[in-house]
């Protein structure tokens, strides 16, 4: 379940985005500068903001400041637009919009919503073991992925699949996976170097958000795993790094491989 | 200076960087005051929108939702002179787009895109062709496809969607 940071003062466009987003979990904001310290407190897989939510104020202009501080947040504006509105909004970095005459229409919101609350992280982790793992694997791992943002733990995770913890830890070595306690690791830092690529973010509430009891507990875990230890967090280097090296920590499935190879 | 003229002086984003369908206002970028283009440029943008989501969502697309989408549309036409050409193909295009024949939806698309070339809008033809020869592409219409890649090779863009 994702996290929506909200500034729709409009209880109907309220209603609209709720109805089309049954599986998310939305947290109104009261203006624009609520709207931020949410993203920054949280880490939210999406925003959606009216661009008038605030009269009298350049709502364009607060598009593009969210947008330089949070680059990896998707912001979907909501509302009347008119054709310079539109212009201006695509200029100053928005991810999509839904128009005031189409928020009734539940099923084009929720397209809108979707694509903005996709996980691009999920995905190429995904991509990353694909020659190495199987579809088994990869879908516990994208289960796991999927619920970083919740504070998964393995009990949690073997809960969902059907398995004893005890029987997790044997399918994981039988799939070719690192034990479920490192996949967790692993997935907790790659997505903590993510949210840490953002400019607006502090180590303290990315390491909260994941789990971690301070910013420096999370430092010294990312110090232990990572090969190049804690040095340059905010750099998208070491989240490729990461994924390279949570990779190469799990043996792999040789069929897969060699299906892979062949 | 005012605060909006931040945003007016960052370089217009690349078509894939911004939202879809947005090269269609980039007309705006002379005059972003200019209220009767802009509200052709967003007309413009609303139609294209509905051709990148039959070419995205291909046949999984609700009719129901992309009927009401077009609705939503045709209700905005009246913002264009009752003779306008361009009114008349935009009002031809809502009625193809719910019969989902995909061949008469480009070919409309492309006589669309020729008319708001003629009219000198560069980005809005653009996004036009680009959006025609998606959808061309989706469903392998090898015809269309190359059509739409002439179109814009006559605007001098790239043929690849």
């Amino acid at each position: 379940m994702a996290m929506i940071a909200v500034l729709l003062p409009q209880g109907a466009d309220w209603d609209a985005l709720r109805a089309a987003t049954t599986d998310h979990r939305l947290i109104q904001a009261d203006d624009w500068r609520d709207l931020i310290a949410i993203v920054k407190r949280e880490p939210a897989a999406a925003a959606v903001a009216d661009l008038h939510a605030e009269p009298g104020k350049d709502g364009a202009l607060r598009v593009l400041r969210f947008s330089r501080r949070y680059p990896r947040t998707p912001l979907l504006i909501w509302g009347d637009l008119d054709g310079r509105d539109l212009f201006r909004l695509g200029k100053a970095g928005a991810f999509d919009v839904v128009m005031a005459p189409d928020t009734g229409n539940v099923l084009l919101v929720s397209e809108r919503v979707a694509d903005a609350t996709a996980d691009p992280i999920a995905r190429r982790v995904d991509r990353a073991l694909k020659s190495r793992i199987g579809n088994d694997g990869r879908a516990l791992v994208r289960t796991a992925a999927e619920r970083i943002p919740d504070g998964i733990q393995v009990p949690t995770l073997a809960d969902l699949h059907g398995f004893s913890v005890s029987t997790l830890e044997r399918r994981c070595q039988e799939w070719g996976l690192t034990t479920p306690g490192r996949i967790l690791l692993w997935l907790r830092i790659i997505y903590g170097l993510n949210w840490l690529t953002e400019p607006g973010r502090s180590v303290e509430s990315v390491a909260s958000q994941i789990g971690y009891s301070s910013g420096a507990a999370f430092r010294r875990a990312v110090k232990v795993t990572l090969s190049n230890g804690a040095r340059s967090m905010r750099e998208p280097e070491s989240l490729d790094l990461a994924l390279t090296e949570f990779v190469a920590d799990c043996p792999g499935d040789p069929a897969t491989a060699s299906a892979g190879s062949a | 200076m005012a605060r909006y003229d931040r945003i007016a002086r960052i370089d217009p984003p690349g078509r894939d960087d911004a939202f879809i369908g947005w090269l269609a206002l980039r007309d705006l970028q002379e005059d972003e005051r200019d209220a009767e283009l802009g509200r052709r440029a967003r007309l413009r943008f609303l139609a294209v929108r509905l051709i990148h989501r039959l070419a995205r969502r291909g046949d999984d697309v609700d009719p129901e939702s992309l009927q009401a989408q077009c609705d939503a549309v045709r209700e905005e036409l009246g913002q264009l002179p009752g003779r306008d050409p361009e009114r008349q193909q935009l009002a031809d295009l809502l009625k193809d787009v719910p019969s989902l024949d995909i061949p008469t939806i480009v070919d409309t698309v492309l006589e669309l895109g020729e008319t708001i070339q003629a009219a000198g809008h560069r980005y809005g033809a653009e996004e036009l062709y680009r959006a025609a020869l998606e959808l061309a592409e989706s469903r392998g219409l090898k015809e269309l496809q190359g059509r739409s890649a002439q179109a814009l090779s006559g605007l001098g863009a790239s043929g690849r969607a």
